[in-house]
């Protein structure tokens, strides 16, 4: 399986140099519909993405995203905290807010 | 369960007795499962919270080493660097079991490479783009480690909230509907008896008066 990351072009530069081949650059209206097409891809294990890009997708998608097994999603950099559903369902499941 | 659906019978009382015995027994080993599973959890938990803060220190890093590439060296070189680049990372997905829950295992082969396994000329690019190239390449590794660590935390909790459903389920719909099922039927027997009793009394009655008579 091989590892694909989504983003703009800043932050797809990086990991092109860490040889990661599958790689998306998307503008902020091309953002869902790549996505969406990536998560159809069988062949891919590991998505990365943008904390702030994940912020600017619709609920749904996110959700669907958060929960997705494979490809796993990590999302990194960005200002935005993309760990608040996965706060929120540990909350929901253990009872106590352990992302602390 | 409705109580108009339950018949007041003997065979039925010991069934609905089964069938209690057999919730509070699926009760109790769930509730334990539950609370294995959550131990299992903080385990988990506590790793993938290193690995999510690892990651983003090592992001910060990074991505300030390929801000100096590009300004060094351009955007275009550090582009060529890239496309130059001889070994693709790949992953693989195994499994194991963690309390019954599969959760995967990732197995991947080093993506830190030396400059000259990279693929791009030593003499044509700069310093900044190696720095760089191996940042990213133990920024990448990280981020593998971290997506087993998060989709085993993914997995435990859908389990987790699986089982509270079905604890919660047993415990307060249940287990409470089967009893009131089996109290119904304890009262209806009693009822029935005391009719059988007093019927039988009568035909004494009326047996005995007609011997008198």
């Amino acid at each position: 399986m091989e590892v694909a990351v989504v983003g703009n072009a800043d932050f797809v530069t990086g990991f092109l140099l860490a040889g990661v081949r599958k790689t998306f650059i998307t503008t902020d209206a091309s953002l869902e519909p790549t996505l969406k097409e990536v998560l159809k891809e069988e062949d891919i294990g590991i998505l990365i993405m943008n904390s702030d890009d994940v912020e600017k997708l619709s609920t749904p998608l996110r959700i669907a995203l958060d929960d997705s097994v494979e490809p796993t999603v990590i999302s990194i950099g960005g200002a935005a905290d993309t760990r608040t559903h996965l706060r929120e369902k540990i909350k929901r499941s253990v009872g106590v807010d352990l992302w602390k | 369960m409705a109580l108009r659906e339950v018949k007041p019978t003997r065979s039925e009382l010991l069934e609905i007795k089964k069938k209690i015995r057999l919730s509070e027994s699926g009760y109790n080993l769930l509730k334990m499962k539950r609370d294995g599973l959550i131990l299992e959890f903080f385990d988990v938990l506590e790793k993938a919270k290193d690995a999510s803060m690892d990651l983003a220190n090592t992001y910060k890093v990074a991505k300030e080493k390929i801000d100096v590439a590009k300004m060094v060296e351009g955007v275009i070189e550090v582009y060529s660097a890239a496309f130059a680049l001889k070994h693709k990372p790949e992953v693989a997905l195994t499994s194991r079991s963690l309390m019954g829950v599969v959760v995967p295992e990732v197995s991947f082969t080093s993506i830190s490479q030396s400059i000259d396994e990279r693929g791009y000329g030593i003499i044509g690019t700069s310093s900044a783009i190696d720095e760089a190239a191996a940042a990213y390449e133990e920024l990448l590794d990280k981020v593998i480690r971290a997506a087993e660590v998060e989709t085993a935390v993914k997995r435990l909790l859908v389990e987790i909230e699986r089982i509270k459903r079905r604890v919660n389920a047993l415990e307060f719909r249940v287990i409470p509907d089967l009893k009131e099922a089996e109290a119904f039927i304890v009262f209806r027997l009693e009822e029935m008896e005391r009719e059988n009793i007093f019927r039988l009394k009568k035909i004494k009655i009326k047996a005995k008066a007609a011997e008198a008579a």
